[in-house]
């Protein structure tokens, strides 16, 4: 049996000077969360049939992902931001960002974590440097890293933020669990997925189906 | 492990994480113990102690109330919080190369300041701390379960 010391060793030398600097920082644990949430989407399309290219504002093909760490607009030029350009055969081309605002029923703006929009209503937003609309939302995600059970305040923040931008494909993804907030989604009829990790395959897994559900609906809405 | 050693654990540990820039994480556990955790108890009351509302004479009610996390309760709150931020983290950058079939990700903000690189070298350099950590986390977990002490 190993002494309460050596395990705390094991640990200590595990993590002493090798770990991450990009993971100590609460906010690189989120982005890495959404940019995997974001991943999650696009393979989902692309199980369902979609064509995949990665593309920015000025280049039809990236090689390499660039990514906000707070949300924008989708017209920012500060930075060549990433996006995934999905094409199904025989619908219109869908567009998948991560972290850009959305306007809502009431007219205000809301950010939206991953957001799978028109390519239509995206290219006009970028010319005329508005915001997409909430409707032109195919899909859209709010995620959240934490490192210990949810607050139910984010279950309620949830509950408003699908009043303002419709409900239908919208997800509530977490890498956490919690029993209040899965509760209430589920008694509000949210869509909501909890313990999302790679860690976690068979969760990981049905995230992905659900995806691929709404991609699937898309589809047949369209063809 | 006994509830003692669990505490001695998790101070260590605090200090460990502490150390290497985790205070946020830390913050998080602190927080969800000092909220205790949700427990349902079923009371038995009387009519006359809800005389506003129509009862029968006794009933038995449930009733949702908050209770403290044992030390190793609070220990395995830790270990959970440390695979999901750290090994979980980890895993996910790697899902996010493979699922894209790109060679890197970079997140910059809008000032034009680069917070986070992910290449598949950093990843591979990574991923022994992933599968370290784990295995040390799993067997703390195990001690856990035992009702003896540490051997010393």
């Amino acid at each position: 049996m190993p002494s309460k010391q050596q395990l705390i060793n094991k640990i200590q030398t595990t993590l002493g000077t090798q770990v991450s600097p990009q993971i100590t920082l609460a906010s690189s644990t989120d982005d890495i969360f959404e940019a995997y949430v974001w991943a999650l989407v696009i393979d989902a399309a692309r199980k369902e049939g979609a064509s995949v290219a990665y593309r920015d504002m000025n280049n039809p093909g990236v090689t390499s992902l660039l990514f906000r760490t707070s949300p924008g607009a989708i017209y920012s030029t500060a930075n060549l931001y990433t996006y995934a350009r999905l094409k199904f055969g025989g619908c219109p081309a869908l567009e998948t960002h991560l972290g850009i605002y959305v306007s809502g029923k009431s007219g205000v703006s809301h950010e939206c974590d991953v957001a799978v929009i028109y390519e239509s209503e995206a290219d006009t937003c970028r010319q005329s440097q508005v915001h997409p609309r909430s409707t032109k939302l195919i899909l859209s995600v709010e995620c959240k890293f934490y490192s210990t059970n949810l607050r139910i305040d984010l279950a309620r923040s949830f509950l408003g933020l699908t009043e303002e931008i419709h409900q239908r494909d919208r997800f509530f993804v977490s890498n956490a669990s919690s029993n209040s907030v899965a509760k209430m989604l589920t008694s509000h009829d949210r869509k909501w997925e909890t313990k999302v990790s790679p860690l976690n395959p068979r969760l990981q897994q049905r995230l992905r189906g659900n995806f691929e559900t709404a991609f699937k609906h898309y589809k047949a809405r369209h063809t | 492990m006994t509830q003692e050693d669990a505490h001695d654990v998790f101070i260590a540990l605090s200090k460990i994480l502490e150390e290497i820039g985790l205070t946020w994480m830390l913050d998080q556990v602190k927080q969800e113990i000092v909220h205790g955790k949700t427990a349902t108890k079923t009371l038995s009351i009387l009519a006359e102690d809800f005389p506003n509302e129509y009862r029968q004479r006794r009933q038995r009610v449930r009733f949702v109330s908050t209770e403290e996390y044992s030390s190793k309760e609070q220990l395995h709150l830790l270990l959970d919080a440390m695979e999901q931020t750290i090994v979980a983290s980890l895993e996910m950058q790697k899902s996010i190369l493979t699922l894209t079939e790109l060679a890197g990700v970079s997140f910059k903000s809008e000032e034009g300041r680069t917070q986070l690189l992910i290449t598949n070298d950093q990843i591979s350099r990574n991923a022994p701390i992933a599968e370290k950590l784990k295995a040390a986390c799993e067997e703390l977990r195990e001690e856990l379960t035992k009702e003896s002490g540490f051997a010393f």
